[in-house]
């Protein structure tokens, strides 16, 4: 695991990622989005721990998305230049998501002086979908101990998946509030910032990467 | 000097005809250590929740009587505004861990007070270090077992040094040492002055340090005879479980396990040894690294379904496992095991309207309603009050009797004795 990005500032990260959107939209020349594209797999791939399995599903629906662009344009070219813009449009959430850590995001936001109630939803939002996710997979598992396999038994989903989940979210939406002014948290009162954020190194060195790319892009769009 | 007194409480729920609470008196000076006990809905957590706040503010219901914090009334403070006099750890402490990693949730809390910066990573690292979690410092907090996860909010709500510490049950996934330990250092916090009510059905450990016990009373208590005769087994049963040089992800080779029909078996072991893994392993939510498992003196089958009919797993989160519309059905309309797990009165219920501890009992009800051969249970006694408990180890015994194995994991050490169960160490 490349630990480079995790380090970064977070609204570094954001301002770069929309970046990179803006100009994978303007780009016209399959040369200038490939680069584009390797950078982002390169982050993407280094940062990131992703399955086999995943990685192949994901290599194939591109190659359909490609196949049946060749087959609808009649130009494998344009097919695959919109795939790659695509991708380039995608992948920064990914990277930016999985390499900078809830806390961190808040420090950010807090930084930017954003009003605290956007900070306390988008940390909740955080923290809530892993949780979704561990719940469903609980909850399939405990369909499994009872002799349940819902993937083979759709006709099961909404008793045996939907109704527990809904109960479990709508619970958690009151669990986690009692639980977060438990832990003393005051959206409206000052709040320290342990860690504050400062510009480092790395951030200089992401900078300059990054303006090296997109000017290596520019040249090859030009 | 009186930190925290209550008169009078009452609590009903809404849509009830009966209080919860009633009549509620109790005061509680700087440096005591208060024991709060009773039977499984008698309404320990609804006090709990009295005091935090969250009732009537998130659980509709009418609060009549007066609560107050140095002599002053705190009924009309919300949550934040107690929580920053009374600290509070939560029965589920999943809905108190907010941030990702270790260290960051230890100085979330430190940040909510608006300490200055210079002092949060010495703080932070104080807790860590009470705590023995200095290792796990950066650790993600999906890394962490449940005792771990429970070590973590208690040392997240000690470093705030509220002077009143409520705690729902901090002993529940405690192992022996760790559980020891906190005892420890509760007392030591009520000889510099923190006062400190607990709600612990684990008696056997608490009572010793509580300067105060307070007992709350069920309407409809019933008690049970416990009959302890030990179940007839012999060299000659048959072998139901078999396991091998079994492995999982980083955890050292378990130990090899042979379980024969009418026995029982206890997991001991300290937090984040990989009790549960093993339970996961053997009920095949997980395939192991190495090793093999034998069931009925057969392979274990592929698909978990399958295994199901042979082996039954009651979680440690009843929510998780609870799918039918009333009590009933959740055992397949098996009137007598409601009886013997004392949920007659609710057998029309809809499961999620039961509290904690008879859903666990419940889950129970409907692992063994579908006749497994092997019963595994993780954490038998969490959110278990004697009687609940006694019902729930009755149960157990009858299912071996009958000729069905158990293995449990649990901390509490009477458990070996009740069940006269042979104990692994892991």
């Amino acid at each position: 695991m490349f630990k480079f990005l995790f380090s970064v500032n977070p609204l570094l990260k954001i301002g770069i990622s929309l970046a990179i959107v803006t100009i994978a939209l303007s780009l016209t020349t399959l040369e200038a989005v490939s680069v584009l594209v390797v950078v982002l797999l390169i982050l993407f791939l280094t940062s990131i721990r992703i399955q086999v399995k995943n990685a192949i599903v994901i290599a194939i629906a591109l190659t359909v998305f490609v196949m049946f662009g060749t087959w609808t344009l009649n130009n494998w070219q344009l097919a695959l230049f919109y795939a790659l813009r695509l991708l380039a449009i995608l992948l920064p959430a990914p990277v930016f998501a999985f390499t900078t850590s809830p806390t961190d995001l808040v420090r950010a936001l807090q930084a930017m002086k954003l009003p605290s109630f956007i900070v306390l939803s988008l940390m909740l939002t955080w923290r809530f979908l892993p949780v979704i996710q561990q719940e469903s997979q609980r909850i399939l598992e405990a369909n499994q101990l009872r002799g349940v396999d819902l993937s083979r038994r759709p006709h099961l989903w909404f008793s045996g998946l939907f109704v527990p989940l809904v109960f479990r979210i709508v619970s958690y939406a009151d669990e986690v509030t009692i639980g977060l002014e438990t832990r003393g948290y005051d959206p409206n009162a000052p709040r320290t910032i342990s860690k504050p954020l400062t510009w480092q190194a790395q951030d200089t060195v992401f900078t300059i990467v990054s303006v090296l790319v997109f000017g290596i892009v520019a040249h090859l769009e030009l | 000097m009186n930190e925290l007194t209550i008169e009078n409480l009452s609590f009903t729920y809404a849509g009830q005809p009966q209080p919860a609470l009633q009549g509620i008196n109790l005061s509680v000076s700087s440096g005591d250590i208060v024991l709060i006990t009773g039977a499984t809905g008698s309404g320990k957590s609804t006090l709990l929740n009295c005091l935090a706040g969250i009732a009537p503010q998130y659980t509709a219901g009418t609060l009549s009587g007066e609560i107050s914090y140095q002599n002053q009334s705190i009924l009309q403070w919300d949550i934040k505004t107690r929580s920053r006099h009374l600290g509070f750890l939560l029965q589920n402490v999943e809905t108190q861990i907010f941030t990702d990693r270790v260290c960051d949730e230890i100085a979330f809390g430190l940040e909510n007070l608006n300490l200055s910066p210079e002092e949060i990573p010495n703080l932070t690292d104080a807790a860590l270090h009470e705590f023995g979690l200095t290792q796990q410092r950066n650790w993600t907090i999906g890394q962490l077992s449940a005792g771990q996860k429970q070590r973590l909010v208690i040392a997240c709500i000690l470093a705030m040094k509220q002077p009143i510490l409520i705690m729902d049950e901090p002993f529940a996934y405690l192992d022996r040492a760790s559980a020891a330990f906190l005892l420890e250092l509760l007392k030591t916090r009520s000889t510099q002055g923190q006062a400190i009510i607990l709600i612990e059905h684990r008696l056997d450990l608490v009572q010793s340090v509580a300067t105060q016990t307070f007992r709350l009373q069920n309407q409809d208590i019933i008690t049970t005879e416990t009959t302890f005769e030990t179940p007839a087994f012999s060299q000659s049963d048959p072998i139901i479980l078999q396991c091998q040089n079994l492995s999982w992800g980083g955890y050292p080779v378990f130990p090899d396990l042979t379980l024969q029909a009418g026995e029982t078996l206890l997991l001991q072991g300290e937090n984040g040894c990989g009790k549960t893994t093993l339970l996961k392993l053997i009920s095949g939510l997980l395939k192991p690294t190495t090793g093999t498992i034998e069931l009925l003196g057969r392979p274990q089958p592929r698909r978990i379904v399958e295994i199901t009919r042979s082996v039954g797993f009651v979680l440690q989160n009843p929510n998780h496992q609870l799918f039918a519309e009333s009590v009933k059905q959740e055992v397949q309309d098996n009137v007598e095991m409601l009886t013997r797990l004392n949920l007659q009165a609710q057998a029309e219920q809809h499961p999620r309207s039961l509290s904690q501890g008879q859903k666990r009992r419940l889950t129970l009800g409907a692992v063994l309603a579908r006749r497994p051969k092997i019963c595994l249970l993780d954490e038998i006694t969490v959110g278990q009050d004697a009687t609940s408990l006694s019902l729930m180890l009755e149960l157990l015994k009858q299912f071996t009797r009958s000729g069905g194995a158990v293995i449990v994991t649990s901390h509490d050490p009477q458990v070996v004795d009740r069940l006269n169960a042979r104990v692994i160490a892991l």
